[in-house]
């Protein structure tokens, strides 16, 4: 027997799993990952459900916002080692630049975050900040110090990305 | 900057829909119940932890505690031993006794009645050279000598109150008493005295009515016990007994064993008798002036010292029991006869060492009544006693485990979140 939560969280899952989906990929730039990162969020909150079923999408991503900078954590030690990580990939190859998605691969899951969420999700800076529980001057130097970063790791981005950004 | 928008949407676009597990709900609701079941345990954990606490800094006789719980009223211990150095005392209140002696080095010990932590008092003007005590039958007040120069006063100390009170003096008179021994219903003391004034003596105090009586004997005296009507049964040194009614009477029981007297029955109808080695125990019928014996049952105790402590009823008495072979002292109850309603029960309780079991003084008033099974419990084990001045460190413990709970839950919590 299907309860009225349960009803109603399949309901939500139907509706926004698309959109959850892509928001997942961006912020993990990985489909195994992002599909992990959907399902946290989504355990998440049908645990919950009772308390955010009136706005659970807006749980449900900050859950995937948070989930995915803690996952960073844990597995930035494997990372690509700092002197390859910031160095222009070589591009003689027009075939083997780097493209925006793996561009945005090599930025830290906060900084890739705070892009999704400014540039994908069009949140404020304030928004920002308020969502992963950071200073808008933080969600500022954040945005700054990501797009430089993507300038240095795809020089053919940067009129992509803005001049001035 | 728009361009950075378009080719973000660009690249989410791309993605199929991510597939998402069909049991995710009931895996939800299974980790919320746990979770329920988790913090609810957490919160008992805390309460009891927190409760236990404030119980035990509440108490002010902290330290007066033992492992096991305490029993309400009293109970005699199933393990009555010196417990070795122990701080006195100068507090006479530790409450009502179970059981007194005098440890190895001489001082009066008393194990309280509901927890059976032992106290060594500081009595006043004690003198270890006179080591008579005795405990009332229902262990609230302890009598003993006090001596103060060329005078010695007998006096009984209110193990409640702590409050003292003599009972009679005989001032002048170079005076030792070697025995005191209270009747079954604590309203009389008994004394014997080798040396009271030029004669031997013995003699009954009667606190509540202030009145005493002493009887000069032509005899060294070993023992003297007083029933509740005032007959006093008395043990000479040559192995005779007597009894000496209040009237003035004397009649002397012959007897075909060394004994002596240890306590009257509430009804007065017996004397117990502590005895040498043998393998029986023997009760002197005052009615029929005749003592009688009831066997150790075959296959028990073998050749044992007997010393009785005192009656439960008119018909079963409490012995301490030394057996010969080394194996050490123990409790039995038993009857002064064999017959078809007799009892014999051993390993009430135990009792260490020689020094503890021929001074020891019960306070048989807190054995319950028989209830007829086997199983019945006549004594209580307090766990390892942990006397006043030492420190208990069960609480301690108890907090420690309830902190290490704690702090594996928050290590587990933590552990989950930053494992997603």
């Amino acid at each position: 027997m299907i309860t009225d939560d349960e009803a109603g969280f399949a309901e939500f899952v139907a509706g926004r799993q698309a959109a959850l989906s892509r928001t997942a990929y961006l912020l993990t730039g990985d489909h195994h990952l992002a599909q992990d990162l959907v399902q946290a969020a989504l355990l998440q909150a049908a645990r919950h459900w009772r308390r955010i079923h009136t706005s659970p999408e807006a749980y449900v991503r900050r859950a995937m916002y948070h989930q995915n900078i803690s996952w960073w954590r844990r597995r930035r030690f494997a990372e690509t080692p700092l002197e390859t990580y910031d160095g222009a990939t070589a591009t003689s190859d027009h075939d083997l630049r780097l493209t925006l998605d793996q561009a945005l691969a090599r930025l830290t899951a906060k900084q890739r975050t705070v892009l999704v969420l400014r540039f994908y999700e069009d949140l404020t800076e304030v928004d920002t900040a308020r969502a992963l529980g950071l200073s808008t001057s933080t969600v500022k130097s954040t945005t700054r110090q990501a797009l430089a970063r993507l300038r240095t790791l795809a020089p053919e981005l940067a009129e992509l990305i803005g001049a001035d950004a | 900057m728009t361009d950075l928008r378009t080719s973000l949407r660009r690249v989410a676009d791309a993605v199929e829909p991510l597939p998402v597990a069909d049991d995710l709900w009931h895996r939800a609701q299974a980790a919320r119940r746990r979770g329920q079941v988790l913090a609810a345990a957490a919160v008992l954990a805390i309460i009891a932890s927190v409760t236990w606490s404030a119980v035990l800094l509440g108490t002010d006789d902290r330290e007066a505690r033992t492992a096991s719980q305490e029993v309400p009223g009293g109970a005699i211990p199933s393990r009555i031993e010196d417990p070795g150095d122990l701080p006195a005392t100068d507090d006479l209140a530790v409450g009502r006794a179970s059981v007194a002696f005098v440890n190895r080095d001489g001082d009066p010990v008393v194990l309280t009645a509901t927890d059976g932590v032992p106290h060594r008092l500081a009595l006043p003007d004690w003198d270890r050279s006179r080591r008579a005590l005795a405990l009332t039958p229902d262990g609230t007040a302890l009598a003993y000598q006090r001596t103060r120069g060329e005078d010695t006063v007998l006096v009984r100390v209110d193990l409640g109150s702590g409050r003292e009170r003599v009972l009679f003096s005989q001032p002048g008179d170079s005076l030792t008493y070697d025995s005191l021994a209270w009747s079954s219903d604590g309203t009389r003391l008994s004394w014997s005295a080798s040396t009271f004034g030029d004669v031997p003596a013995v003699g009954v105090v009667e606190p509540l009515l202030s009145r005493s009586r002493i009887v000069a004997l032509p005899y060294t005296p070993t023992n003297a016990v007083v029933a509740p009507d005032g007959t006093l049964a008395i043990s000479a040194a040559n192995g005779a007994l007597r009894l000496d009614s209040r009237q003035g009477g004397s009649t002397r029981i012959e007897t075909q064993r060394s004994a002596v007297v240890a306590g009257f029955s509430p009804d007065g109808r017996y004397v117990a008798l502590a005895t040498g080695p043998a393998s029986a125990s023997y009760t002197l019928d005052v009615r029929r002036r005749v003592v009688v014996e009831h066997p150790f049952p075959e296959g028990t105790l073998g050749e044992s010292v007997v010393r009785p402590v005192g009656w439960l009823d008119d018909r079963l008495q409490l012995l301490v029991v030394q057996a010969l072979d080394g194996s050490g002292a123990e409790l039995v109850v038993t009857t002064p006869e064999v017959d078809d309603t007799s009892t014999w029960r051993r390993s009430v309780g135990s009792v260490g060492g020689p020094g503890v079991a021929n001074s020891l003084s019960v306070a048989v008033d807190l054995v319950p009544d028989l209830d007829g099974t086997s199983s019945q419990q006549l004594t209580h084990d307090f766990g390892e006693p942990v006397a006043v001045g030492q420190r208990d460190i069960s609480w301690m413990i108890g907090l420690g485990v309830a902190a290490a709970i704690a702090l594996g839950m928050a290590l587990r919590w933590l552990w989950r979140r930053l494992l997603g």
